[in-house]
């Protein structure tokens, strides 16, 4: 398989994104895997991203806050005559 | 602010044996994800409560064209969507200080600034610190308005990139090409924090 092994660190960074969503193509991919094993700093910095990416989903799900639930009833019972139930 | 979908699979008339969602449900189930949606996208609560009352309204008014959750889940982020951008227009008119906002396609991304250092990750930690969070929250408000659009949308929410394009009115490629920048920003603006230190 013709690898292009001159994939620069820049180009690297471009490519992260496909390479996460698993939507690089075969050559790409293999040049991709071949760089990050030989460039530690963008073998981390690939890992850093791929951390960035799974920690945001677990923010966690907040209801709300209580003064402004308090308005949205008001104003839902003001436009409905309803205190949203 | 869209009309609900109608005519199509998976709308009200084709799964019809539901009954409509009550008020209560739609407050309880959505208020808070509206509410939380726009203050990522607006930067503040002040404007989210703006918008998600606006939003509550307009969706408890057609609620009984509704007949399924996921529909009503997919036409809720879509109003929400709008109502904030709209709500940042108007601010944006009103505050002049707001309209010289960089284009997005021009911003560059910073040049690797010497050794990468390794993250301190643990593996699968099922809930974040309140540090963490917080560290998370700020670095997503410090995103051009854009990015943080996209980010909030696709990986805070979880929304599909051909749902984002349709709802920001851009491109699938487009979606993705500023959600990688998104990605690239908000792991620069995280690296202090985890290079061995809030990360456990």
């Amino acid at each position: 398989m013709n690898i292009n092994v001159n994939l620069t660190c820049d180009e690297l960074r471009e490519l992260i994104g496909d390479h996460h969503d698993g939507e690089l193509d075969g050559q790409k991919q293999e040049s991709f895997e071949l760089h990050i094993k030989q460039c530690k700093d963008c073998g981390y910095y690939v890992e850093s991203y791929t951390h960035t990416v799974k920690v945001v989903k677990k923010l966690p799900k907040c209801g709300l806050p209580p003064t402004t639930e308090a308005k949205l009833r008001a104003a839902l019972k003001q436009h409905f005559g309803i205190g949203a139930g | 602010m869209p009309e609900p979908p109608e005519n199509s699979p998976g709308t009200p008339s084709a799964i019809s044996d539901l009954p409509p969602p009550t008020p209560e449900f739609v407050f309880t189930e959505y208020a808070p994800r509206i509410f939380h949606i726009a203050r990522r996208m607006l930067g503040n609560d002040a404007d989210a409560e703006d918008v998600t009352q606006d939003v509550l309204l307009q969706v408890i008014r057609k609620l009984d064209t509704f007949r399924g959750d996921s529909q009503l889940s997919t036409w809720l982020h879509r109003v929400t969507v709008n109502a904030a951008l709209a709500h940042r227009q108007k601010r944006a008119n009103r505050q002049k200080h707001e309209t010289a906002e960089a284009d997005p396609e021009v911003l560059e991304l910073s040049a690797p600034g010497g050794p990468v250092k390794r993250w301190n990750t643990s593996p699968d930690e099922a809930v974040l610190a309140a540090e963490q969070a917080e560290t998370i929250e700020k670095a997503i408000a410090e995103l051009p308005h854009p990015f943080r659009d996209v980010y909030v949308l696709a990986d805070v929410e979880g929304l599909p990139n051909a749902d984002i394009a349709e709802m920001l009115k851009m491109t699938v490629p487009a979606v993705k090409s500023r959600l990688h920048r998104a990605r690239l920003r908000m792991r620069d603006a995280l690296a202090p924090h985890f290079e061995g230190g809030i990360a456990t």
